[in-house]
């Protein structure tokens, strides 16, 4: 049998221990839009062949020309599929293990992030770049970043590995990135809409030619990007290179002493109680859940009264979603809100208002499979346990 | 949940509110209670939280007069708010997304910004969104007060009410004085002192001719 070639000149420059990290690196990448693209057919090419690919998005005709994974035939397929058979082809890795999961990564169980070694960020929303920075930061995962806009593309590395790394948030700020043109009910408009942002392809593939470039140099261990940002303008091809120091505003950064526990529970089947009750058998203390926002379980419509299911955090809601499906011809936006709703934040085994919720299988309050709950100890608030289940 | 949030923040606001509560006009026409976090109980804010665990949910009554149409005024009104803080509103109090908050009351005012079971909290988060929720307990009252400071311009749920504030010059129903100093009160305790003496002591013998005379003051502290 004759061994195939492919990477001899490439370990000539980055050596053979380089090569085969590079063939047993797992990596996350969250968006598969050009930027994802550009950074997957470089990884694939240069012999990584472990991904997982998360996107919620169908492919539009206005993505080809950016996009050298997609076929038009692939128009109104899931980009995270398609990608992932298109790499499948072109790997040259000996065994790919390719994934791609056409969901919002904030729907995937987060265990994902401790299932992948490195975990690229190419998303185009704010709220999804804080939610996977945040849980990078937690399980201490490396994090690239990339963003780009006309001709100018910015990256960033944050390896979170030591105490005194700083994190993404420290580059775009504390603040909620939820936030949508509210309505008096608090809830999201309808006409909130994702502004497309003007971009071209020479811009998505620089940033995935440095977004892979600098994963390269990660695993030679000669990364000179950590917790720094690269702006590139291609139109004037100037560089500015911008250190962020850890800031004590970024709460992510708290010396928290994080626990992990695997909970031989069921998340269809099993309750909060269960959860609560097997933490406190196994580690001899009292714990509780809270979560960042309001979970709504369900409404009473607005017009007929009839009970809607909803199981969703407060800021996924739209405001139209307290019509029922039969009433939602009587939508009006500036109706105040008359109808009780089914809400909790957090959940404590001694709380007597929590028991309905107590006692409702995780599946039905915002858990999926393959997820991580993060769990407050009652006497010591700098332990928390992270509970995969 | 941050430990930031946990320890600190949430701490703040129930010594806030605690401070706010104690205050006497204040006291006259709202009472704050929470929920245990632990327990689930309603306290009033006056009692410590078990465990040190801050409570995120407050219970607010109000109890004021209120017009119910033009010139008629019921003084048996009672309106109570449930209020949620979370880590995104307290951590970013600019942002326009205020706490979440639940009302029920015993019927519906003359008011522009009030149903029975609804209160408009948009306006009175955007005022005391700098301050925290002290400062929203304050404005809701204001609110169902008719307080100039807090009720936006326009019509919003009833063009008689807002017509009929606007006729009778922006008024409040009553005039509270509420606690809007909260943060900038001192508290002043005035110890008594002896006064400090002073002493004239007349020329003495060894002062020589041709110079001036000399008072001697001797200044003795406390």
């Amino acid at each position: 049998m004759t061994m195939n070639n492919y990477f001899d000149r490439q370990e000539r420059v980055i050596g053979k221990e380089v090569g085969k990290k590079i063939k047993s690196t797992k990596i996350l990448v969250v968006g598969a839009g050009a930027g994802g693209n550009e950074v997957l057919k470089n990884l694939a090419l240069m012999g990584f062949g472990n991904f997982t690919i998360v996107d919620f998005d169908p492919i539009e005709d206005s993505n080809l020309s950016r996009t050298t994974l997609f076929l038009k035939s692939d128009i109104g397929k899931s980009k995270a599929e398609i990608a992932a058979k298109a790499l499948y082809l072109i790997s040259l890795h000996e065994s790919p293990n390719i994934q791609g999961i056409n969901a919002k990564i904030q729907d995937v169980g987060k265990q994902i992030f401790l299932e992948n070694d490195i975990i690229v960020c190419c998303v185009d929303t704010m709220d999804a770049r804080a939610y996977i920075n945040n849980w990078c930061v937690r399980l201490k995962k490396p994090f690239f970043e990339m963003g780009f806009e006309k001709f100018t593309i910015q990256i960033s590395f944050f390896p979170n590995e030591k105490p005194t790394d700083a994190c993404f948030r420290e580059v775009i700020g504390f603040g909620d990135f939820t936030g949508t043109r509210q309505s008096c009910s608090k809830l999201k408009m309808i006409d909130t809409k994702l502004e497309h942002i003007p971009t071209i392809q020479v811009a998505a593939a620089l940033a995935g030619v440095l977004i892979a470039t600098e994963i390269i140099m990660f695993l030679k261990g000669d990364s000179r990007l950590k917790n720094k940002v690269l702006q590139y303008a291609a139109d004037y091809h100037r560089i500015l290179e911008i250190d962020y120091p850890q800031s004590e505003r970024c709460h992510l950064h708290e010396n928290i002493n994080y626990q992990i526990f695997k909970s031989n529970l069921n998340v269809n089947i099993n309750t909060f109680r269960d959860l609560l009750t097997e933490l406190k058998d196994a580690l001899n203390s009292d714990f509780y859940i809270n979560w960042n926002e309001e979970y709504i379980y369900s409404m009473s419509c607005e017009s007929c009264g009839k009970e809607i299911s909803i199981k969703k955090f407060k800021s996924e809601i739209f405001d139209n979603e307290r019509w029922c499906a039969e009433c939602q011809d009587k939508y009006n936006e500036s109706e105040v809100v008359k109808s009780k709703w089914l809400i909790n934040k957090e959940l404590f085994l001694t709380n007597q208002n929590h028991k309905f919720f107590l006692e409702l299988p995780m599946s039905d309050f915002v858990i999926k499979e393959n997820d991580i709950i993060e769990v407050n100890n009652i006497q010591s608030s700098n332990d928390k346990i992270l509970v995969l289940i | 949940m941050s430990t930031f949030y946990d320890n600190i923040l949430l701490r703040e606001e129930f010594n806030l509110v605690q401070k706010l509560q104690k205050d006497a006009e204040f006291a006259k026409y709202v009472t704050v209670k929470y929920e245990d976090r632990v327990t689930g109980e309603t306290k009033t804010v006056l009692s410590a939280p078990t465990v040190d665990k801050y409570p995120e949910k407050y219970i607010v009554d109000y109890r004021m007069p209120v017009y119910v149409r033009e010139g008629q005024i019921r003084n048996d009104y009672h309106g109570t708010a449930k209020i949620t803080l979370s880590e995104p509103v307290l951590a970013n109090r600019r942002a326009d997304n205020g706490p979440f908050v639940e009302w029920n009351s015993n019927f519906q005012p003359f008011n522009n910004h009030i149903r029975k079971d609804w209160i408009c909290t948009g306006n009175a988060w955007a005022v005391a969104k700098d301050s925290g929720l002290w400062h929203f307990i304050i404005s809701l009252g204001a609110l169902i007060n008719q307080d100039e400071f807090v009720c936006a311009e326009g019509v919003h749920i009833d063009r008689d009410a807002y017509d009929y504030w606007v006729r009778r010059g922006r008024k409040p129903v009553t005039n509270i004085n509420w606690a809007l100093d909260l943060l900038t009160k001192l508290t002043i305790t005035i110890i008594p002192t002896e006064k400090p003496k002073i002493t004239i002591v007349k020329k003495t013998p060894e002062q020589q001719p041709g110079q001036q005379p000399i008072k001697k003051i001797t200044i003795i502290k406390k």
